[in-house]
């Protein structure tokens, strides 16, 4: 009764028809996707979530589809299990059956899989600097470096990012992460995915003339210069080159502002007179910022499981065929 | 010296469209042999056109739209080749000319050779590139087979709807699409921590591989075993939505 069942919903003529009733809902979707610009933005993340807040009639399609899918999925696992007990009692064509039931577990576990990420996945975008950014689920996550690779014209080859990651258990990793190169832990679930790096400009040094006392300027922070205190306001590039604005402020409190040119090739423009001391533009110093995405996909395991699969899958079926054509 | 090469590149490419220009005229009139060397000097060329790309790159040269329309016009020669014997001279013939089409088409662009993207320099996607192309050259030669065999089935066999060789060649071209899906999913894990997005070409390449993966049942499927001739002449059309509509027409990521 119940095998009666299982033949039923698992009839391949069914298959076949959901099969292309999937392929043309996705087609739709597709259509739909293209025409609604604003609503789908070009290449986000599988979430599935995204259509159900709020329900929208232009979503139907995925309504749909999530129909048809689970429709599909039904009938190949009953499909699956008719074609577990035919391989069992069957003697003949063995390693061909095992690999076609093989790809079709792969196909079910990866539709399975693609619930799980599309319901229960995560994708966070932000910015980590040497200061540390705290990530959910990974822990404190700070830069330490950033090195851009360039082409000979220039152009983008690779960035290297070196992070400092101190787990929610205490563990420390330092990790490099470039383009297709992500930080991953526990087994996969958790990415860090680096979007682009740079060595954004923090401040400048200054180097007196007499003493040879060096100061560090950062943007908005007073530094005890003699008897005042001198504040980086900001920096801005001209024409001429970059400049920066500073206030000093003297021990009688009387304010004063200064511009000094951020080269060292400015002449006078590049030196500073705080108080009574003179200080040289020395170099600009750098804070290394990596723009990343933070992905969690719980199905991680599945959907290797399903890679693993399809593949033994795959590799099986070709012996199959050259056999038979030779 | 990059000039140079640069001109190697584009007279390599120009000869090759003219020799396989050639080839589709002798295989017209039934001359086998100058065909075949005609095919061998294409390969030649393109070879040294590739090898220059590859070497003034720095990468596998499957980086921009000239060179996917060019490595499909060679999947599609070297599919032929090896169908030659169980295909017949017309349908060799055709795919001759849709390979000479593709070739010919990169003239359209303008050849600028960039460096590839930080996103394309891993292992993954020449892995993945080509064997999509090879899945596509073996499908259009699926739906080449049953365009030809529509007027047979008419007048002369309804067993033809079998046709072996479709089902072989798709599930020839079923094993690489799905590999190629597999190395572009370990991809997609790595760059953008997801072997599925909201985009056109990976959901179009969905719709193919389920499509033909589908279309694998239909042997054993009596009640629609009739269907089998049209749906795979439908499928080269889908397969030019994926390759073509989807990199043209939409806002993919994937401009190819």
């Amino acid at each position: 009764m119940l095998y009666s069942l299982i033949k039923l919903v698992g009839h391949r003529d069914l298959g076949f028809i959901l099969g292309l009733v999937v392929v043309f809902n996705l087609a739709i979707g597709s259509l739909v996707m293209n025409i609604y610009t604003d609503l789908y933005p070009p290449f986000f993340p599988f979430d599935l979530n995204y259509f159900f807040d709020p329900v929208r009639i232009e979503h139907s399609w995925l309504y749909a589809l999530i129909i048809t899918f689970t429709l599909y999925g039904i009938n190949l696992s009953a499909c699956l299990i008719e074609s577990a007990v035919e391989l069992i009692q069957s003697k003949s064509q063995r390693l061909h059956r095992t690999a076609a039931l093989l790809i079709h577990l792969a196909l079910l576990l990866t539709m399975g899989a693609h619930l799980v990420d599309g319901f229960y996945g995560q994708t966070q975008h932000g910015v980590i600097s040497q200061e540390g950014v705290l990530i959910p689920g990974i822990g404190l996550v700070r830069t330490e470096y950033i090195e851009n690779i360039q082409h000979p014209d220039g152009s983008l080859k690779d960035t290297k990012v070196g992070l400092k990651i101190e787990r929610a258990n205490g563990e420390k990793i330092n990790q490099t992460i470039a383009y297709n190169e992500p930080a991953i832990f526990d087994n996969g679930e958790w990415e860090i995915i680096i979007q682009s790096g740079e060595n954004k400009v923090r401040g400048f040094i200054i180097k007196s003339d007499n003493s040879g006392q060096e100061i560090s300027l950062t943007t908005e922070i007073a530094k005890q210069v003699g008897s005042g205190s001198v504040t980086l306001q900001g920096m801005i590039n001209t024409q001429m080159g970059p400049f920066a604005q500073l206030t000093w402020q003297a021990e009688d409190g009387t304010t004063e502002t200064k511009i000094i040119a951020l080269t060292t090739t400015a002449g006078r423009h590049s030196s500073l007179t705080l108080g009574q001391e003179v200080f040289q533009f020395k170099e600009l110093t750098y804070r290394p910022m990596a723009a990343v995405m933070v992905r969690y996909n719980p199905a991680i395991l599945l959907i290797a499981l399903a890679l693993f699969i399809s593949t033994i899958g795959l590799i099986m079926l070709k012996p199959v065929w050259w056999r038979r054509e030779h | 010296m990059t000039t140079e090469l640069e001109t190697l590149i584009s007279s390599t490419r120009v000869a090759a469209i003219v020799i396989i220009g050639f080839a589709i005229l002798f295989s017209m009139f039934g001359h086998r042999r100058s065909t075949t060397y005609s095919l061998l000097s294409f390969l030649l060329l393109i070879t040294i056109f590739f090898a220059t790309r590859a070497y003034l790159k720095e990468f596998f040269p499957f980086t921009d739209k000239i060179e996917s329309f060019a490595t499909l016009s060679v999947l599609i020669v070297v599919c032929a080749m090896i169908y030659r014997e169980k295909i017949a001279n017309k349908e060799f013939t055709t795919l001759l000319v849709l390979a000479f089409s593709s070739l010919a088409a990169t003239l359209i662009f303008e050849d600028k050779l960039h460096y590839p993207t930080a996103y394309l320099r891993t292992i993954w996607y020449p892995l993945h590139v080509p064997l999509s192309f090879a899945a596509y050259a073996l499908w259009f030669l699926a739906g080449i087979d049953a365009l030809y065999s529509t007027r047979k089935l008419k007048s002369i066999d309804p067993a033809l709807a079998d046709r072996p060789l479709i089902t072989e060649l798709n599930r020839n071209g079923f094993i690489l699409f799905s590999f190629a899906m597999l190395f572009g999913g370990i991809w997609g894990y790595l760059a953008w921590g997801a072997y599925f997005m909201w985009d056109s070409k990976l959901l179009w390449s969905v719709i193919l591989w389920l499509y033909y993966g589908n279309l694998l049942h239909i042997d054993a499927l009596p009640r629609f075993r009739h269907w089998k001739v049209p749906l795979y002449t439908i499928g080269m059309a889908l397969i030019l939505i994926t390759f073509i509509g989807t990199g043209f027409f939409t806002r993919s990521i994937h401009k190819f």
